[in-house]
């Protein structure tokens, strides 16, 4: 399987308090992975690593072969135009509306012409399970989960091979969320995107992921597919996943 | 023909055969070649697909659109493929004609501006028929008067208002004694520069620059912290802990301006007057002894208190507006944005419709 995501040895402090201390982990083409740890182990801090908002304090991140933090701004101007990102709380643009927030990327990266940005916006708003009328709302008139709904519609708009999505079904009622979750599993298996979250939902974790990466201690305490990591033999690990039947 | 498909008709069958990318950064080139085909008369179209290279969904768009009311029969796609056409083709939904906002004649504009105003009147109205309420709440009950978040207030509104009140009104100070000076001295009245100066400063000037300084660093201040903490729900928060938002924030808000204003205009009168002295010295060779003199003799308490009075008036004005307009703050950053700038807008232009006011009423009461 091609490498897609590779990180080798990040490091991350802020001030004296360490956040990573050496985490490498790979994510191959199609997989869909979810990261998981504590509050405050630095999870979204990884995302933000990985997409260059944050830089890691040492460590190389390749993204499809590219190295993140040492290729050219316009080598990574190009690289972004592969990815896309769903930010925990949709973080549609208030001034524009759904439609204009998914024509946005369209008409800032690439060339097409008008009548065909419309069809395109169309066609995101369905696959992203959202109706053709919503297209004219304000993102302020939609309720939580129209918005991430939304958000994934802006984040498909151009042909992303990877997806990022940070807490996909925070805020979601469970039907919701797991209906999200089909969404993006067919996505995935349709489209042949990888796919890389930050998640606490366990459902997420049981239904559609396919490999879980542990965080804890500023390393990866864990790496494989549910059950295996279900077995191992970590205390954080067992509290966790036994979170909701002690209740 | 066109170089990423191929297309042979038999009779009311035809086969298109695919090839090459069928990919976003071809979108256009691919529209245009599959609307060029002329499927007339044709019923079923077989669209093979073993010599595709790639196709993500704008290609699979592309082509589903162009052969729409047709069957379609796909052939020697791999799996990944045909799964992505079939999702996009589940997922294309008719496109909806966008609606283009209907244009409104003059009368109909002028109708909803004229409701849209009034609302506002009288939405402004009950906000500062509440906020007397609940300070006479507050004065029966003075444990409502938040000590503490008045002076956090102060420090914000007064003493760090300190130096842009000093800047603005000593050099506009310095700018009315150099045009006052030039112009009398021609008619050799030197001396008068002291009392236009020293009655223009303490009497409209000072008042109205530190009004517009307040609206512009306050009033809009007011409308930024209470407008985030109302989509944050920190207000709705604050009511569920049993306080009041009109005590906690709007009331020590409207408070501390009504305290800073005046002892804001005071520092104004100083350095205002300061600044024309000055000029008057460089210009005119006025000492400052002469010109403290004359100022005693020729400046009434009166336009001095005359100055002052409103500057708390202008301080309950530019209160009321911030802190109503960030209440008012909707769901959207946005709103944010809005709400601050038309707090600065209608503060300053209140400041000066109320100014005029008092300039009418005091020449009829005769000062």
């Amino acid at each position: 399987m091609e490498t897609v995501i590779d990180i080798e040895n990040i490091v991350t402090k802020f001030g004296s308090q360490v956040v990573h201390n050496g985490v490498s982990f790979r994510v191959g083409q199609g997989e869909v992975v979810a990261i998981i740890g504590g509050s405050g182990c630095g999870k979204s801090t990884l995302l933000r690593e990985i997409i260059r908002l944050l830089r890691p304090t040492s460590g190389e991140i390749w993204l499809l072969g590219e190295n993140v933090w040492r290729c050219s701004p316009e080598k990574m101007n190009k690289l972004r135009r592969s990815f896309g990102v769903l930010f925990q709380n949709g973080a549609l643009f208030s001034a524009l509306t759904v439609g204009e927030n998914i024509a946005l990327p369209f008409l800032e990266q690439t060339t097409i012409d008008h009548s065909l940005i419309d069809d395109l916006v169309q066609l995101r708003l369905g696959l992203s399970g959202l109706e053709a009328s919503v297209a004219g709302k304000l993102p302020s008139e939609l309720s939580g989960g129209m918005r991430k709904r939304a958000a994934l519609a802006r984040a498909l708009a151009l042909e992303p091979r990877i997806l990022f999505l940070d807490e996909p079904t925070s805020g979601l009622d469970p039907v919701n969320a797991r209906a999200f979750d089909q969404l993006i599993r067919t996505l995935s298996d349709s489209l042949g995107l990888t796919i890389f979250m930050v998640t606490h939902d366990l459902d997420t974790l049981e239904g559609i992921v396919d490999r879980i990466v542990v965080l804890g201690q500023g390393s990866v305490v864990a790496n494989g597919s549910y059950q295996e990591v279900v077995q191992t033999d970590d205390p954080w690990i067992q509290e966790y996943f036994s979170a909701r039947y002690q209740s | 023909m066109a170089e990423n498909l191929k297309y042979t008709e038999h009779g009311s069958k035809a086969e298109l055969s695919l090839s090459g990318s069928w990919r976003i950064n071809r979108l256009a080139a691919l529209t245009n070649d599959i609307s060029q085909l002329e499927l007339g008369k044709v019923q079923e179209v077989e669209v093979d697909g073993s010599s595709l290279t790639k196709i993500d969904t704008a290609g699979a768009m592309a082509l589903l659109s162009g052969l729409k009311g047709k069957k379609v029969q796909l052939k020697n796609f791999d799996k990944d493929q045909l799964s992505l056409i079939q999702l996009v083709e589940d997922r294309l939904d008719e496109p909806v004609p966008r609606k283009k906002s209907k244009e409104l004649g003059l009368i109909d504009r002028i109708g909803r501006g004229s409701i849209h105003a009034w609302d506002k009147a009288r939405e402004l109205l009950s906000f500062v028929g509440q906020c007397f309420s609940y300070f006479w709440r507050a004065v029966k009950n003075p444990k409502l008067f938040r000590g503490k978040e008045i002076v956090g207030q102060l420090e914000l509104v007064l003493v760090d208002a300190i130096p842009v009140v000093i800047l603005v009104t000593f050099l506009i100070g310095v700018v009315l004694a150099y045009l006052f000076a030039s112009q009398i001295q021609q008619y050799g009245a030197n001396i008068f520069i002291v009392d236009s100066v020293g009655l223009s400063i303490c009497r409209e000037l000072a008042p109205i620059l530190v009004a517009i300084v307040m609206a512009g660093r306050s009033g809009s201040a007011f409308t930024a912290q209470i407008g985030t903490m109302k989509l944050n729900e920190e207000v709705d928060a604050l009511s569920t802990l049993g306080l009041s938002p009109m005590h906690a924030l709007v009331l020590p808000r409207i408070l501390a301006l009504v305290i800073a204003m005046p002892l804001l205009v005071i520092l104004g009168d100083l350095v205002g007057v300061a600044g024309g002295m000055m000029v008057a010295d460089f210009q005119l060779g006025i000492s400052s002894t002469t010109f403290l003199d004359r100022l005693q003799i020729v400046l009434p308490w009166q336009s001095f208190a005359i100055g002052l009075i409103k500057a708390p008036i202008f301080a309950v004005f530019i209160g009321i507006i911030g802190c109503r307009m960030g209440l008012v703050v909707e769901n959207s950053a946005r709103s944010v944005g809005i709400n601050t700038t038309s707090t600065v807008v209608q503060s300053i232009v209140s400041v000066i419709l109320i100014n005029a006011a008092f300039a009418v009423l005091y020449v009829q009461l005769g000062y």
